[in-house]
């Protein structure tokens, strides 16, 4: 059975729509990467699975989060509460700016233990040394009362990721846990998700715009483009045989995929400004398989191959073609 | 270096400052127009009774001369004699410490209770008409100049209510205390208002901040969110906001001192500038210099206390 079932999610800015129609499903113990270009509305789609837009200039403008069969829209502030922390757990993208520069690392990894088990302040620290100690600090017990400027930003990535396990959740939301890191931390960090999907039976929602880590660590994928769904499948599908254009143009841009001391090939062009999208299929303009079809009418997900869909009028040409 | 070993170094460090501002007092106060022996002797003072005055306080000698004499003197705790009040300096600076010092720390004691209260109320509720409320209390207290605002005070809860004594400083503790209430709450008034305005600016901000809502993302409550990360991260500004109006208040304090009667330094200051009591203008102001640096001081040690980043 799915943990977390998306619908039709979209995200308005007053009468803009900055994220339309997001589907996702997310089982127990997998791990699904939400991939796309910066501005493509991946943090946002995040925070409004656990409810948390800037209500003053976000919101949700339709569709359904259900998270083990509660649809979590029905539910009130204080239920609410028992889900964020508890059963979701989130990593932000910037660990410096979200974790609080004035408490102590330890205080901010016991405080929702203490808040939501009601657990005594001893206790609640013990818990935050061992989690210290799960994400792989080194010597926990003096750095539990360390504050964040005193880490390094790998070690705030982890106490960061500390503090989302504190109460056990279930569902971990990691908003690009490794971009703000250098590869050898990132591949630990990475390494250090997929070892806690192991051991608690973890399901994450990895999001990232590196299909390097994609290909290191999910098992399904989705990919946005312009607060839209583009493509959605199983990763090995995904990156062996992309069924859409936008896909297919990521990934001849990852390093490593050209030939060396080629030019890295770019998208060309820029990703259109929220609330500006254009007509049609919003990926058009830099598309290089173009046709008037694309201007005039936006492509439906439809079945590509498999369990596989694409959002393209070519879908099937693409396939044939390959 | 540990970060709070500059509770020893700053000693150090002052003796520079002291010694500036002990040039800067001196010269200041001969600098002042006017002859403080004519005016303690009056007009018809014969020439050889000034010529004498003179010799006694050595306002004969030269400048220098009288710049090292004052030095040496200071160093031993011997502030000079005031003309005027034919007593040593020190003793009578002694005498009117106290109600300064409780109208500095009373106000700012009722300031805080007073300004975060109200800044967390118009943040947490921003926008609403309770908001605009503690605007236009804002808006007014910084408009109305302190002296009216003491009168207002004096009129409306001592001659109409009796609550209050009306002026002057009691002789038991307890009555100081009831004497220093208005006082304290007439430079709290136009204090707060700052403060608040201050507070609920970096409040609105903290609350907007992403490690709220990393806190939120916890599940955590807004009243756990406001106290826990909200508050102490935006008390921080405030420090230094405080120390920097409570010097401006030390030096303000003549015109409640003199409003509500109270035999502080301020009033000490102002006779002592209007009669040319040379010994009692240098004391004063030496004293609130010093008051200065200590303040200075004080909100450094705070800061760092509150704020983990600050190395000073
Ligand atoms: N508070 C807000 N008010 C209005 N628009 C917003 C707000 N937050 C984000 N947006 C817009 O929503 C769009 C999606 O933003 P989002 O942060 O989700 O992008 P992203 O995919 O996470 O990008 P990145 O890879 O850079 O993190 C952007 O165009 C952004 O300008
Ligand atoms: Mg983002």
């Amino acid at each position: 059975m799915s943990l977390l079932i998306v619908r039709n999610l979209s995200i308005a800015a007053g009468e803009r729509l900055l994220v339309e129609e997001v589907d996702l499903d997310l089982a127990e113990g997998e791990v699904l990467g939400l991939v796309g270009e910066s501005g493509s509305g991946k943090s946002i789609t995040c925070r409004a699975l656990m409810r948390l837009l800037p209500h003053d200039q976000l919101h949700i403008a339709g569709g359904s989060v259900t998270l083990k069969g509660r649809d979590l829209a029905r539910l009130d502030e204080a239920e609410m509460r028992k889900v964020r922390g508890v059963e979701i757990g989130m990593i932000f993208q910037n660990p410096s700016s979200h974790l609080d520069p004035v408490m102590r690392i330890g205080d901010q990894i016991a405080e929702s233990v203490r808040y939501h088990e009601g657990a005594s302040t001893k206790e609640a620290r013990g818990r935050a040394v061992e989690l210290l100690r799960q994400v792989g600090i080194p010597d926990p017990v003096r750095r539990v009362s360390a504050y964040p400027h005193e880490f390094s930003g790998g070690m705030r990535q982890r106490a960061m990721i500390a503090v989302a396990l504190a109460c056990r959740p279930k569902l971990l939301i990691a908003d690009e846990p490794t971009t703000a890191l250098d590869v050898t931390v990132q591949a630990q960090v990475l390494r250090l998700l997929l070892d806690l999907r192991d051991r608690l039976g973890l399901a994450i929602l990895l999001v990232t715009h590196n299909l390097g880590v994609v290909a290191q660590t999910c098992d399904s994928l989705t990919v946005m483009y312009a607060g839209r769904i583009m493509e959605r499948g199983p990763k090995r599908d995904l990156l062996r045989a992309p069924a859409h254009p936008y896909t297919e143009a990521l990934l001849k841009c990852q390093p490593g995929s050209a030939k060396p001391a080629a030019q890295l090939p770019a998208i060309p062009g820029q990703p259109p400004l929220a609330g500006a999208f254009p007509p049609g299929c919003r990926f058009h303009p830099r598309c290089p398989r173009v046709a008037d079809i694309c201007r005039r009418e936006r492509p439906a997900l439809s079945p590509a191959q498999g369990p596989r869909v694409a959002a393209c009028h070519f879908t099937s040409a693409l396939r044939a073609a390959s | 270096m540990h970060r709070y070993a500059f509770i020893l170094t700053r000693p150090l460090q002052l003796i520079p400052v002291l010694f500036g501002i002990s040039v800067l007092c001196f010269f200041l106060v001969k600098s002042i127009p006017g002859d403080p022996v004519r005016l303690l002797l009056g007009t018809k003072s014969t020439p050889e009774a000034v010529a004498r005055i003179r010799a006694q306080y050595g306002l004969d000698e030269p400048l220098l001369t009288q710049y090292i004499y004052f030095l040496k003197n200071l160093s031993a705790g011997e502030m000079g004699h005031s003309l005027l009040y034919k007593m040593p300096v020190l003793p009578l600076i002694a005498e009117r410490v106290v109600p300064t010092l409780m109208l500095v720390v009373g106000s700012v004691l009722l300031t805080l209770l007073i300004a975060v209260p109200l800044a967390s109320l118009a943040a947490l509720k921003r926008g609403t008409a309770t908001d605009h409320a503690i605007r236009g209390f804002t808006t007014a207290g910084l408009g109305f100049p302190a002296f009216w605002l003491g009168i207002m005070l004096i009129i409306v809860f001592s001659v109409k209510l009796g609550l209050f004594p009306v002026a002057g400083f009691g002789e038991s503790w307890l009555s100081k205390l009831h004497h220093m209430v208005l006082p304290c709450l007439t430079v709290a008034l136009a204090l707060s208002a700052i403060v608040t305005r201050n507070l609920r600016a970096s409040m609105i901000a903290e609350l907007a901040s992403d490690h709220a809502t990393a806190a939120r993302a916890k599940g955590l409550p807004e009243s756990w969110v406001f106290r826990r990360h909200v508050l102490p991260n935006s008390l921080i500004p405030t420090i230094n906001l405080l120390a920097i109006n409570v010097g401006w208040l030390i030096g303000g304090s003549v015109v409640v001192e003199t409003v509500f009667s109270l035999p502080g330094m301020g009033q000490l200051l102002v006779r002592a500038i209007f009669t040319r009591d040379y010994m009692v203008v240098q004391g004063v102001t030496l004293v609130f210099a010093c008051a200065t640096v200590v303040l200075n001081f004080v909100a450094d040690l705070l800061t760092v206390a509150a704020d983990p980043r600050v190395k000073i």
